[in-house]
């Protein structure tokens, strides 16, 4: 059995991923002009630092270009946006000395860049492209020299189902055809590539993973303190196994290979962990509130205990693949993930499948039983199929709504890199057709460059949930995730009261439902001027019926631990005045909501579809009436940092003097029963007459 | 007391499995199988998990089951019964083990279907020569239980059973399996005399009772060999 793995499973899978990787073109590097004769900048360095603490990410990117030739360029990296980033601190090298950006409207920002561009001037900015990539232009690169840069962006990390996932994006989503027609793309580093991640987290970790990379270096301190890294330098992997602080008493944990991480920038670097089991529901809080008088900012963070019964009757599973183009590079990813699901369908559920790019078709013939003659049909027919042409989101979707049978419980899986290009585009037409009927969609936001915006509002209005998928993610998970959610009751209407301190401004406005395995994470402001408790209330309804759980817990008058939740704050407000504006147009109701938008990017200094963030030489900020807000705040932020760095992981927990939910959280795997039946026992009945007389008993 | 006393194993795990559900209720978080924490030390789940029931109509059906089958191979002989049921538990917590979908287990319909096994080839030694209904019962309810258990792996479900915990249907192959390793074993050391007896006097009794330490014996010869 092990040399038949050896022999043929290993090749076998080496031989799928490397056509992968081949056809995965698309990645995080530096674009020059196709057929420009303009020569190739270096990347000469790529180092990421990621630090998971408290519920949220902050990673920190620092590169090194080089100009090899003998004229100064300009260089243009391009990455994916990674999912909900904050982009918050840019900071360039200028004269040896690293200068902080400031954020500016769009508009003006490209005005500057080109002013002080043409005046020869040192400068960089970065934008953002849509929903697409985070585009960083620097410039001049002088003959011969190097220029750094530095990016810090943060980003919520809620644990699914007990188990935490990070994405370090690089795999270009090539949903943009005319970019990808306009740019060649360099994503090699010449040097170093780095990759260090630290898990400083308040519960156990059970277990840290990383998928399809090699040069990984897994490290536990202890049961809460974990190191991930990932370099390309032969041989370091192995004498790095020491964690980031030089903690020498620490435990190897797992030393994945010892080659070397190829130093492409072409495939993501996915990092999941996995938290000890039954730990309890529960409220954990991080606040910030530097002034006793002032704005606080809290981030509340609800994991239920609630045991979630499981949903047992047959239901209609209505799958919409996209098969357009833009899909080529993530269809083999797609497949597999239908394969999983679709082996998950039991005898009472039926099937249909619709596929779509320039228009919809079925697939099957209507519905089918889950059979599992059916299902390997359809398999064969998902994975012989070669993806091409545009999306048209719309017509799928509106093809599986029209056909509903309004006598079972349905549910739509979507699955698509949500880049609607063909046919109706619009997102409040979405919502009015989703709004038709009464059905949950569930989307598979496949790649990076997906129209996640789009998906996101789609499921949410439908009450679903969405689901990211990485090539490089274990895919088996994620359907195995998404299959615990499906197949339990969900917490519908959900409402939170906060009573006891004044709150305002909480984000969501609207949490909707939570899924089987879901956090919940509330941000938002209060005042207070003494510590005061309030009584905190998480009304739901579980299958029609009302449940309420209650705690009490207090919200501190000053704490200075995590200023950059002031920035998640505004990066989730701000996603919500968009969603308003993609949902229902720009018309009366909304159409303060780009100037809103406007306004809170710059109070709290992150770049958005309508700010970017500019370096300029440092005298050139006052020439341009530029104030230094953000260099105050990220050095605010440093030294908060700094502060939680020389400490260990300490709990958020702000229920355990009495307790929201009393059950344990849920986990990816769920219950299992032995589990007899009537007729089985009925069968069992004629046994009754063997039983002996009493005299015949040994 | 006769009957008491010749069904106490079936009468006391009958009563005991009752009375956890009625006293702690539906599977108590402190009893029901999970490898986690067994593995942290918690080893009375690796019994404890196959004898708490998620509601009342799961622990009715099991427990009736569990009735019939035990009492019908206590009759004969209590070192099968204890047998069947360890080494149902063992299979299935071997599977259990090395299954990462399931984290939580409870039940004892996996246990039953090795009980099962043994209960029927009981009755096929004592029955299979008479051309009659009871020759061929056992037989018949061995082919039906094993078309289900397949029929239930092929399409991943329970035909009939909709329990909260949902049934596990390669969990009751696993007890299937152990019930025939458990024959097997009754088969290669001739554990079972055949005919239409096993004991009905004091002496064959003693002599059954000795028969069981020399099993002992010869299983490990067996396994030497």
């Amino acid at each position: 059995m092990i040399s038949f793995i050896k022999n043929s499973l290993l090749p076998g899978s080496l031989l799928i991923f490397s056509l992968l990787a081949s056809i995965t073109v698309h990645a995080a590097g530096l674009l020059t002009p196709v057929n420009s004769g303009l020569p190739e900048l270096e990347i000469r360095s790529h180092k990421v630092t990621v630090i998971i603490e408290d519920g949220f990410a902050t990673t920190t990117v620092e590169q090194v270009f080089h100009n090899p030739h003998q004229q100064d360029l300009e260089a243009l990296y391009s990455f994916p946006i990674p999912d909900h980033a904050a982009v918050g601190e840019f900071i360039f090298w200028v004269d040896g000395k690293p200068v902080i950006g400031e954020v500016v409207e769009k508009e003006q920002a490209r005005e500057i860049y080109q002013k002080e561009k043409l005046a020869g001037h040192q400068v960089a900015v970065t934008e953002q492209n849509d929903y697409k990539t985070f585009e960083i232009s620097v410039t001049p690169v002088k003959a011969g020299q190097d220029v750094r840069i530095k990016l810090v962006y943060i980003q919520t990390t809620q644990l699914d189902s007990g188990i935490g996932r990070y994405v370090y994006p690089l795999e270009e989503g090539g949903v943009d055809e005319q970019q990808l027609a306009f740019w060649n793309n360099n994503d090699t580093v010449t040097d170093q590539f780095s990759f260090n991640l630290q898990i400083k987290s308040s519960w156990p970790v059970k277990g840290v993973r990383v998928t399809r990379q090699s040069g990984v270096q897994i490290s536990q301190q202890n049961k809460r303190l974990w190191d991930v890294r990932i370099n390309n330098m032969a041989g370091t992997a192995a004498s790095e196994g020491t964690p980031v602080d030089g903690n020498r008493d620490a435990k190897l944990e797992q030393a994945v290979n010892d080659m070397p991480h190829a130093g492409k920038l072409d495939k993501d670097i996915v990092v999941y962990w996995r938290l000890a089991d039954n730990l309890p529901g529960a409220v954990e809080m991080i606040t910030y509130k530097p002034d006793t008088h002032g704005r606080g900012t809290f981030m509340m963070t609800l994991t239920p205990g609630i045991d979630l019964k499981p949903v047992s009757e047959g239901k209609d599973w209505i799958f919409i693949l996209d098969i357009s183009g833009s899909m080529q590079g993530k269809y083999q990813t797609l497949a597999e993930g239908v394969k999983q699901a679709l082996k998950k369908m039991t005898a009472k559920d039926r099937i249909r499948v619709i596929l779509f790019n320039n228009q919809a078709r079925e697939l099957t013939a209507g519905y089918t039983s889950a059979s599992r003659e059916n299902i390997n049909r359809i398999i064969q027919k998902v994975t012989a199929i070669h993806p091409d042409g545009g999306t048209n989101v719309y017509d799928g979707l509106n093809m599986a709504i029209k056909k509903l049978d309004s006598d079972r419980t349905s549910a739509i899986i979507l699955v698509t890199d949500g880049v609607a290009n063909v046919g109706i585009t619009e997102q409040k037409k979405f919502i009015e057709l989703l709004k038709t009927r009464d059905v949950r969609l569930f989307t598979f936001i496949m790649g990076n460059s997906a129209n996640r915006p789009l998906l996101e509002n789609l499921t949410g209005a439908s009450h679903g949930f969405a689901i990211n998928v990485s090539n490089s993610d274990d895919i088996v998970g994620r359907i195995m995730l998404a299959s615990s959610k499906v197949n339990f009751e969900a917490m519908h209407d959900i409402n939170i009261k906060i009573s006891g301190v004044k709150t305002t401004g909480i984000q969501p406005e609207q949490p909707g439902s939570l899924y089987r395995g879901e956090q919940l994470v509330l941000i938002g402001h209060y005042w207070t001027d003494q510590d005061r408790q309030a009584q905190v209330s998480f009304n739901t309804r579980i299958s029609g019926e009302d449940k309420q759980y209650h705690t009490r817990f207090i919200f501190p008058a000053q704490t200075t631990e995590h200023p950059e939740i002031e920035r998640l704050w505004a990066y989730h407000t701000i996603n919500t005045l968009q969603s308003q504006i993609d949902n229902y147009g720009e018309d009366a109701d909304y159409k303060d909501n780009k100037q809103a938008i406007i306004d809170i990017a710059r109070e709290f200094s992150l770049v958005t579809d309508y700010t970017s963030m500019i370096v300029l030489e440092e005298q050139q900020f006052k020439t341009y009436n530029i104030a230094r807000n953000n260099k105050q705040r990220v050095n605010t932020e440093n030294q908060a940092r700094a502060r939680r760095a020389q400490q260990a992981p300490a709990s958020r927990r702000v229920d355990q003097n009495q307790p929201m939910f009393s059950g344990k959280r849920s986990y990816v795997g769920g219950n299992g029963g032995g589990a007899l039946d009537f007729w089985s026992l009925l069968l069992l009945l004629p046994l009754l007459m063997f039983f002996k007389k009493p005299d015949l008993q040994c | 007391m006769q009957f008491l006393k010749k069904y106490r194993i079936t009468i006391s795990l009958s009563l005991f499995i009752a009375l956890v559900y009625f006293i702690l209720g539906p599977v108590p978080e402190t009893l029901y199988f999970n490898a986690e924490l067994i593995t942290q030390g918690e080893l009375w789940r690796y019994i404890s998990g196959h004898l708490v029931h998620s509601d009342p109509q799961h622990l009715l059906l099991n427990l009736s089951a569990f009735i019939i089958l035990s009492a019908l191979i206590e009759q004969h002989s209590r070192l099968q019964l204890f047998a069947a049921l360890f080494s149902g538990i063992i299979f299935i917590n071997f599977y259990l083990f090395n299954n990462n979908e399931i984290t939580n287990y409870a039940g004892l319909s996996g246990v039953l279907n090795s009980l099962l096994v043994i209960a029927l080839y009981q009755q096929w030694q004592l029955h299979s020569k008479q051309l009659s209904l009871t020759g061929y019962l056992p037989a018949s309810i061995y082919l039906i239980s094993a078309a289900k258990i397949i029929y239930e792996l092929y399409s991943r479900d329970s035909l009939f059973s909709h329990t909260l915990w949902p049934s596990l249907p390669q969990a009751h192959l696993a007890g299937f399996m152990a019930g025939h390793i458990v024959v097997l074993l009754i088969h290669s050391v001739g554990w079972l005399p055949s005919g239409n007896r096993f004991c009905d006097n004091l002496a064959e009794c003693s002599s059954h009772r000795f028969q069981v330490s020399n099993i002992v014996i010869k299983v490990f010869k067996s396994i030497r060999i």
